[in-house]
């Protein structure tokens, strides 16, 4: 009889893995749409996020974690461009026929996909953007899982309050959705705190010469200077601050990837000591999961993009987004009405942290990671708080 | 400041200058319009800072200009000798061949932006109370020196001489016995080498990637209109007048629309004087 249990035992456990796998897709596929920029000059970061959001969807068509669906990624190129976004989305919704998107990066790019995603009825989870209010101006079928500006500067004025001493600040920004909402809470931040704004710049995002920008600090005398700049303009505008010799202390919000970002302008950002936020480094004090992330997404992006890639906020936000969606889908189906009521209703502990939504479909702040982070001398970075 | 303002447009208007002759001297002598031309600055700028290990600052641009010249003989021979005569054909093939650029540049390079160090960029003078680094100089000394050199070398050589009389009427230039592919393929080798000059000197003021080149091209085009069309005299001045128009808005407008205020002056100017600030007369342009 034993034997017979045990038999009994090796069998099912055998017969288990395939059970698993044939239960995903047995209520059928769910085809998802990603925006992202696979070209322009974005596409560097694009194209880890693909990766990342590739392999989140293996691990949930192969764990069934869409309860019973089988999710398939159709990718849009929208180059991190409000046009080629609206486009890309038009395009997923009536060609590739996906019943949900995902996306984009750049918040201006975010708002036009948006757009379409409310007129098409097509519910839409807003991963990387960070613009306030996205969702919540777009209406009932978008939703925000990435910390909205609005939160993250909170947390930058009070840590600028603590660690430096200024009276007036320069406040650099692009000018786009991510670059203005920025301004804005700093500029209402700063003179809460009774600081004075004595230079207030924008640059178009395409403008990769910040000399002209760099040539009025001196002339304003601010005691602190905080931009608010994507990746590679970040490289450009430190690069060319170092060059210009200003010593004015210098606070970046959280785009420059780190280590990334070291290896291209390291010691130019050591010298002025740069201080910036980030949502994700990889440290020996990641989590479990994360530290799990970075090993499977490091030998999958070695293996498909033939180069050393350092983990970036973004390719965790990728992971996440699809796991998000595969979670709302497993427990409230794909149709928009149960997926949405689905969504608004999730408490998941993924990679970066924990997602709850708020009223607005916007994800609340307070369960996702927020570091500070120093470029030292030597181009190295240390975690600052 | 208005120091540093000045020597900010410089810098550009010599970046700007180096791209559009090289597309203004294509389309002097073949009446074609390089849609490559920008990319055949972020390949100059690749190929330098490839170089810069093996053969130092100064002989990484020297590799950069012949690398590209090759590079201009393999356009000339794939997308504009086809289609001389079918100019609209000619104009997808060589957008066509900017598409190939890039993504040849991001399979050997990759996609992510890269710095491009040089000596030059670590020394920096003071000037009022902002430095300019050394390399920025150089960008403007170089640029001045090959604008100069392309001047003297259509003013006053025989194959200048070339260059003039098939941009005037090549068939009448063929009968005189001038080999018009032999010109048109010299044309976009030196449209080529001057772009990987621009890229090789600007490269190192910024980050170098694949999708870099597409603000000069877009630059060198207002200030190939502005100058007037097929004029390397007019080119030159029209570079000057858009880099140093972006550089005084940037400051004393906004920085955000300072290339929307160049643009908008191209277009207040081109109202007036429609053929550009020097109209064409063939037989001076190339």
């Amino acid at each position: 009889m034993k034997s017979h249990f045990a038999a009994l035992a090796a069998a099912l456990l055998l017969a288990a893995p395939s059970a698993a796998s044939a239960q995903a897709g047995s209520k059928g596929t769910v085809k998802v749409g990603i925006l992202l920029p696979l070209t322009g000059n974005t596409a560097w970061a694009g194209k880890t996020n693909r990766i990342a959001a590739t392999i989140a969807a293996e691990e949930v068509n192969a764990q069934d974690l869409a309860g019973g669906y089988k999710i398939e990624l159709a990718i849009g190129d929208s180059q991190c461009e409000p046009r080629a976004a609206h486009d890309q989305a038009e395009r997923l919704i009536s060609q590739e026929k996906v019943q949900l998107l995902i996306g984009e990066w750049c918040s201006s790019a975010s708002v036009a996909a948006a757009q379409v995603a409310s007129d098409e009825k097509v519910p839409l989870l807003v991963n990387i953007s960070t613009a306030d209010q996205i969702a919540g101006d777009a209406g009932p079928y978008v939703f925000q899982s990435s910390m909205q500006n609005r939160y993250s500067q909170q947390r930058e004025a009070a840590l600028l309050a603590k660690d430096f001493k200024f009276e007036s600040v320069a406040i650099i920004v692009e000018n786009n959705d991510f670059g203005l909402t920025f301004r804005k809470n700093m500029v209402a931040l700063m003179q809460k705190a009774g600081k004075k704004v004595v230079l207030d710049v924008t640059q178009d995002r395409n403008d990769t010469n910040w000399y002209a920008t760099i040539t009025r600090i001196p002339a304003s005398k601010p005691d602190l200077v905080i931009v608010s700049i994507s990746a590679v303009q970040a490289a450009n505008f430190v690069k060319q601050y170092a060059e210009a010799g200003i010593t004015t202390p210098l606070f970046s919000d959280y785009p420059p990837p780190p280590r990334i970002f070291e290896r291209q302008v390291g010691l130019q950002a050591g010298k002025i000591g740069l201080v910036r936020a980030s949502f994700f480094v990889t440290s020996e004090t990641n989590t479990p999961a994360q530290k799990e992330f970075v090993a499977k997404l490091e030998a999958r992006a070695q293996k498909e993009l033939n180069e050393a890639h350092d983990v970036t906020y973004w390719d965790v936000a990728s992971y996440d987004a699809v796991r998000l969606v595969a979670d709302a889908i497993k427990r409230g189906g794909p149709q928009a009405d149960g997926y949405l009521k689905a969504m608004a209703a999730t408490k998941a502990d993924l990679v970066l942290g924990h997602y709850e939504f708020d009223e607005q479909r916007g994800a609340r702040p307070d369960g996702l990671n927020f570091v500070f982070i120093r470029t030292k001398p030597d181009g190295s970075i240390e975690v600052v708080q | 400041m208005f120091e540093q303002i000045v020597v900010n447009g410089l810098v550009l208007s010599g970046g700007y200058a180096l791209v559009a002759v090289g597309l203004t001297l294509t389309f002097g002598v073949m009446r074609m319009v390089n849609f490559a031309e920008g990319q055949s600055v972020m390949i100059g700028a690749f190929v330098a800072y490839t170089a810069v290990p093996y053969v130092g600052y100064v002989g990484a641009i020297a590799a950069a200009m012949a690398v590209n010249a090759g590079l201009g003989v393999i356009l000339e021979r794939t997308a504009f000798r086809p289609f001389r005569g079918v100019e609209l054909n000619g104009l997808i093939a060589s957008m066509g061949m900017s598409i190939i650029l890039v993504n040849l540049a991001e399979l050997v390079w990759g996609t992510t932006p890269r710095p491009f160090e040089t000596i030059y960029n670590e020394t920096s003078i003071t000037l009022g109370t902002v430095g300019i680094s050394v390399q920025r100089l150089l960008c403007v000394a170089a640029s001045a020196a090959l604008l100069l050199g392309l001047w003297w070398l259509v003013q006053y050589t025989s194959l200048g001489r070339k260059f003039r009389a098939v941009s005037e009427d090549h068939e009448t230039a063929s009968a005189m016995g001038i080999d018009v592919n032999q010109v048109s393929r010299l044309a976009l080798v030196i449209g080529s080498m001057m772009a990987a000059a621009a890229g090789a000197l600007a490269g190192p003021v910024n980050m170098i990637a694949p999708d870099m080149g597409r603000t000069e091209m877009l630059n060198a085009f207002a200030a190939i209109i502005l100058g007037g069309f097929g004029n390397v005299n007019g080119t030159i001045l029209g570079a000057l007048l858009i880099g140093m128009i972006q550089s005084f808005a940037a400051v004393y407008i906004s920085n955000a629309y300072s290339t929307s205020i160049a643009f908008g002056l191209l277009v207040l100017t081109l109202i007036f004087f429609p053929r550009g600030l020097v109209p064409e007369r063939v037989d001076e342009n190339v």
